[in-house]
């Protein structure tokens, strides 16, 4: 598999987003599932259902909702590492798919930025 | 492919063992502080030690301020320290900064307001006052040479005590954690194994940033003239003032600084707040400080290293 720079800025951005997520104080507000692809960032609904990707990445993809947990149920990525992560349902869990650039994470509504402190 | 692996079980590993912290805010210094600290560490010490040198802080100013022509005064060895600050920074700034701007500013309202353009004759006596007076003490002691002469450290007392309320955190056993007062702060420590991440406000939208810096043991501060201003005939004053050329300082929107602790930080937002962006590039270069330039065309200048802080 090429790895091309773009690839690589893609991986970074998914990376950021965990960690953006996994950063977190410890969340209080409801959670909310969260898609990120290429495309960008878009939300799920907690409500029991499966989503085919294979439009929206071109990968054959499905991400799995149910009892208000997510995962990312088939991937055609190499070593499914995405798939082995299992169910994802507490504030900032994430299960992440490098190769094909596609995460599901349980977003928590009190913290809007990630960011610790701001200065002005 | 293996290495990914790797790096995504640390990301998971980091991710089981996150600590816990918490934000407390308090008004103090006349802006809003938060603390960000472990859960478990109490904050009375750490506030009494804002609220004391606030106190040291604020009573000389006023007892100076308020006093006749020809009054003397003793110097504590804060105030000492505060003063010798001052001049540094007039130095650096090439006479741009003084202690002394609150004369001026205080003339148009700043710091709390109402703001309001001063009498032209006013403005020519704090003027003249500043310009003939070099406020220099002899073993400890100073004199006010002029009743209009007013002084404030508030560009970069602030940042002083931000330092000391660290100071007590770390005494208490803090290991990490962040105090910002207003957006002048110091980071230190780590959060869950990774740097803190600050942002720097954008000057016309407050939920966007300009950068994202990751820091540890360091102290970020800005000066910007989005805070305290007023507008009059379609001018900006803002609260920053330049005594040589004795208006309100207008090169920029606003200047960040990261430096090791916050009183340099704070006090040297100011001071490159002040200066023309060749002679900041080169004075960032002689204090080791990185600097964040916004300018009034909305180009983003990041200078001595500020891009290395940015992840």
């Amino acid at each position: 598999m090429r790895i091309k720079a773009a690839d690589i800025i893609v991986i970074i951005l998914l990376f950021c987003s965990v960690f953006f997520i996994k950063n977190l104080f410890i969340a209080s507000g409801a959670p909310v599932l969260v898609l990120i692809t290429e495309k960008g960032e878009k939300e799920l609904s907690f409500k029991d259902q499966l989503y085919d990707l294979k439009e929206e990445t071109g990968h054959e993809m499905i991400v799995e909702v149910k009892d208000g947990k997510a995962r990312i149920k088939e991937s055609d990525c190499p070593n499914q590492i995405c798939v082995l992560t299992g169910w994802v349902s507490s504030c900032g869990d994430a299960a992440v798919c490098i190769p094909n650039k596609v995460a599901v994470y349980v977003k928590c509504e009190n913290e809007d930025d990630g960011l610790d402190a701001v200065s002005r | 492919m293996r290495k990914t692996a790797l790096f995504l079980c640390v990301i998971l590993l980091a991710a089981a063992c996150t600590d816990r912290f918490e934000k407390r805010q308090f008004y103090a210094m006349g802006t809003l502080v938060e603390i960000t600290h472990k859960k478990d560490m109490s904050l009375k010490q750490v506030i009494r030690t804002i609220n004391d040198y606030e106190e040291q802080v604020k009573s000389f100013e006023q007892k100076y301020n308020d006093a006749p022509a020809g009054s003397g005064f003793e110097i504590s060895p804060l105030w000492e320290v505060l003063f010798k600050k001052s001049y540094d920074y007039k130095a650096i700034s090439k006479d741009r900064f003084d202690i002394r701007a609150l004369s001026l500013t205080s003339l148009y309202g700043f710091p709390e307001g109402p703001y309001d353009l001063p009498s032209p004759e006013k403005y020519a006596a704090a003027a003249e006052a500043i310009k003939n007076k070099p406020l220099l003490f002899l073993d400890g002691k100073l004199v006010k040479e002029d009743e209009r002469l007013k002084i404030s450290a508030g560009a970069f007392a602030k940042g002083m005590i931000v330092d000391k309320a660290v100071e007590t955190m770390k005494k208490n056993g803090a290991e990490s954690g962040i105090v910002n007062a207003g957006g002048d702060l110091y980071a230190f420590g780590k959060k869950n194994k990774s740097r803190w991440r600050v942002g720097i406000r954008h000057p016309d939208d407050p939920n966007k940033v300009i950068s994202t810096i990751s820091v540890s043991d360091k102290a970020v501060a800005t000066s910007g003239d989005y805070e305290r201003f007023f507008m009059k005939n379609g001018i900006r004053y803002s609260h920053i003032f330049d005594m040589v050329t004795m208006e309100p300082a207008s090169l920029y929107r606003s200047v960040s600084v990261i430096a090791d602790n916050c009183e340099t930080a704070d006090g040297l937002s100011t001071v490159f707040f002040l200066l023309p962006e060749e002679e900041a590039a080169e004075a960032c270069k002689r204090t080791g400080t990185p600097v964040l330039i916004y300018t009034h065309d909305d180009r983003v200048l990041k200078l001595c290293g500020w891009e290395s802080f940015e992840n």
